[in-house]
Formats: structure tokens, sequence, C-alpha cells
């Protein structure tokens, strides 16, 4: 037996039956609910001529109130998408030239500032007036990912390498380019001063060994430079700390 | 599971740009009568109608497909008939000489092969009886009404589409038919 046949409806659907445009089938259920609600019987009463009213408003061919031929419509839609096309491949190549110039200057400003923040960063932990054993707790806390296998290597040459590397866009050992916009002087400086300092080198790295500014890892001090990456006594700002404690 | 107007508008979105016809051969009617309803004049309510085709491709790349179209494309259409009718009211009155040419032509539609000159008089009539009972109404329950009837919309869609709750489009569907049913009582006397 089909119990929806002989399903009771509630006043809330006999609603929904009556402002459906397209009702579906009952088999007296209406009528049972009518027979027994006053409220719903007045809303039927007042609700089905308006409905029948509306229903015959909708539009249809016999009306001659058609609108105009869809046709016309999905041909205005098409000229309007092609106008705005053309339109955009107009003004492209200016905005483009603009665009790409600002974008440069954006981009040289941003690997700027980045390595500027790097370098404060590892400035806190060593190179810019604080003492080696203040550096060195302080590297234990670094939580940067890149950085982890490079615990050793925090120092002025580091951080004057990145910002080489972030102001030219290039590694100033190596000389390739950065490839990475987010972390960019970090990856391949890493490679390059792991090196320099004796660490397992990359062995996918082809670049030459560090030297300050250029030379070979077992140069001398004297010719490594004012100061050597392993040892950060010499570093600047290091023997007035020192001296002051 | 996506509806067959979010299927089309996905394949509109991924480049078959031809396909959004299909969508303004299904919608076109039921729009213009009730942009016809709501602007009470034709070549207005076909603008009305072409203006929210082309904003909805315009917006295709916007359009969430796990929402409704219809509703979506309902949305543009009640609120441009708005901005429209607020335009018109606030700038002294004004009319092309298309315009002029269009309203001779309202006034005796070209029947139908089939129809009778009577029927379609019959027709015209009827629809402007509808129009006149749809503008003495408030502008949100003869939008719910429009939404209802010629739009067949659900009443969640027709919330969606007016911006206001379940019960609320309930109400202004429920008290809106409730004015014409007492109206039409009236005339019968």
């Amino acid at each position: 037996m089909n119990h929806e046949l002989n399903r009771e409806l509630n006043c809330e659907q006999v609603f929904q039956h009556l402002t459906s445009v397209h009702p579906a089938p009952l088999n007296g259920e209406l009528d049972r609910h009518l027979a027994g609600c006053s409220s719903c019987r007045e809303m039927a009463d007042l609700f089905q001529p308006a409905v029948a009213l509306l229903e015959s408003g909708r539009c249809d061919e016999v009306s001659g109130d058609a609108p105009r031929p869809w046709e016309q419509v999905w041909e205005a839609v098409s000229v309007a998408q092609r106008a705005a096309d053309q339109l955009r491949d107009h003004s492209a190549p200016s905005r483009r030239r603009v665009s790409s110039r600002t974008a440069a200057l954006v981009r040289s400003a941003a690997l700027i500032l980045a390595g500027v923040l790097v370098g404060a960063a590892l400035g806190r932990v060593g190179a810019f007036g604080r003492s080696p054993d203040l550096a060195r707790s302080d590297r234990d806390q670094w939580t940067n990912p890149l950085m982890e296998n490079a615990a050793d290597c925090r120092c002025e040459g580091l951080v004057t390498f990145l910002r080489d590397a972030v102001a030219h866009g290039t590694c100033p050992t190596c000389e390739q380019p950065i490839a990475s916009r987010k972390q960019p002087a970090l990856t391949l400086c890493m490679a390059c001063h792991r090196e320099s300092i004796g660490t397992r080198p990359d062995p996918a790295s082809s670049h030459e060994s560090l030297s300050w500014p250029r030379g070979n890892k077992n140069d001398s001090a004297k010719e490594r430079g004012p100061f050597s990456f392993a040892d950060p006594k010499q570093l600047p700002g290091a023997r007035e700390q020192a001296s002051a404690s | 599971m996506l509806d067959d107007d979010a299927l089309i508008m996905r394949r509109v979105q991924a480049g078959d740009l031809e396909r959004f016809a299909v969508l303004i051969r299904r919608y076109q009617r039921p729009l213009f009568r009730a942009a016809l309803e709501r602007l009470g004049e034709r070549t207005w309510a076909e603008d009305v109608v072409q203006e929210a085709f082309l904003a909805a491709f315009a917006g295709r790349t916007t359009y969430d497909p796990s929402f409704s179209f219809r509703t979506w494309l309902w949305t543009i259409l009640i609120n441009l008939c708005k901005k429209q009718w607020k335009r018109r009211a606030s700038r002294p009155a004004q009319q092309s000489w298309s315009e002029l040419i269009a309203r001779e032509g309202d006034a005796a539609p070209e029947p139908h092969s089939d129809a009778t000159g009577l029927s379609c008089l019959l027709k015209t009539e009827q629809i402007e009886r509808v129009r006149g009972l749809l503008a003495e109404l408030p502008e949100e329950q003869a939008d719910a009404l429009r939404l209802r009837f010629f739009g067949e919309l659900t009443f969640p869609e027709i919330a969606a589409a007016l911006g206001c709750s379940l019960n609320t489009a309930k109400s202004r569907v429920r008290y809106g038919l409730e004015k014409i049913g007492r109206a039409l009582r009236t005339e019968e006397g």
C-alpha cells in the first residue's frame, strides 16, 4: 500500500502546495486537511484565484508579449565580450610596460628589504654587537628550516653574502641566479657557505669554494680577508664586546 | 551534485562560451515576464533582461557552480530592475523615437498564427490586470511573487535572491497573495 497517498498534510505543506506553480499531485489529502482546518480553508479561498491570475500572466506565445529572440540577446552578449577583449588587448602593451617596470622596482625593493630583514635577524644572534655566547644560545632557538643546517654559519660573512645575493639576484660565490623568490638568498648561499667552513658540501653543487671576497678556502687568514667565517671572535663588534665586558 | 545550469556554467568558465546561449534560451522568457511586470515597458524590460545576461556572462569567472545559477541570475535581474527604476524616477521623462514606436506596438500585439484577435486581447487584459495588482503591492512582496510564479524559484532561492530570511520570503508571498485575493474579491463584489 502506498502510504504517501494517505498521508496527512500540515498547514505548512498546504501553504507550499497552494503557492506552487507545479504542485505535486495529491490524492485527497488537501481536501481532507481543508475540511478540518478553517484557517487553511480561508487561505485557499483567497489564494486560488490570485494564483490562477498570476499563472495566467506568465509569458507565452499567445500573448504576443514575447521578448526579442534569444539569438539577439546572445549576439549582444558575444559582441560585448569581443569588445571587452579588444579593449583589453589594445591597452595591454602599455599596461604591461608600466606594470613590468613597476614590478621590477617592487621586486628589487622586496629583495633588498628581505636581505636587510634577514641580516637584522642574523645580527641579533652574533654579528652586530652581541656576544658570541649569547649568539650561540639564540642560534639554538632558530626555527627557519633553511637555517637549521647552517647553525654554524651565522656571521657577518653570511649576512653580507645574503645581502649581495638579494641585491644582485645571484649568489656572489657561485653566481647562480636566485631560483626561489620566497627564500632566494638562503637556498643558494647556504650551500656556498657550508662549503666554505669545511662542512659537508652539497654534492649536487658545482660552484667554486669560497674565499673572501674571492679565493680559495685553503688561503691563509690574511689572504682570506679581514675576518674568517669560522672564527666568531673575528666578527666586527666581537672585539668591542670582549673589551667592554 | 551540480544541476544542469551549474554544469553549463562550468563549461562556460572552462572556455566553451557558446554554451551560455543555452542559459539565455532557458531563462529569457521568465526574466522578461518579471521585468515587464516590474517596469511596465517592453523595450525597457528587454534591455534590462539583456543587461542581466551581460552581467552574468561578464561575471562568469566569479560564479561558484556549487550555488544555484537560477538564483544568481534572478538576483541580478531584481537588482537591475530596482536600479533602473530609481534612475528613471530621478530623471525627467524622456523618450526616444524607438521607444515611442515600440509603445505603439505594445498597444496591439501581433497575434500568434493560431491565436485569434479576441484571445490576444483577453490575454493582454489579463496581463495588464496582473501588472496593476502587483503594482499596488509593496515592492518586496511584488518581487517575491514574481520570483515565485514567474521565476518558479523555491522559497530558499527567493530568500537568497531578496537577501532575506526564509520565513520572511514565505511571509512576503503569503501577504502578497492575500492582498491580491482580497482585491479580486472586492472587484467581483
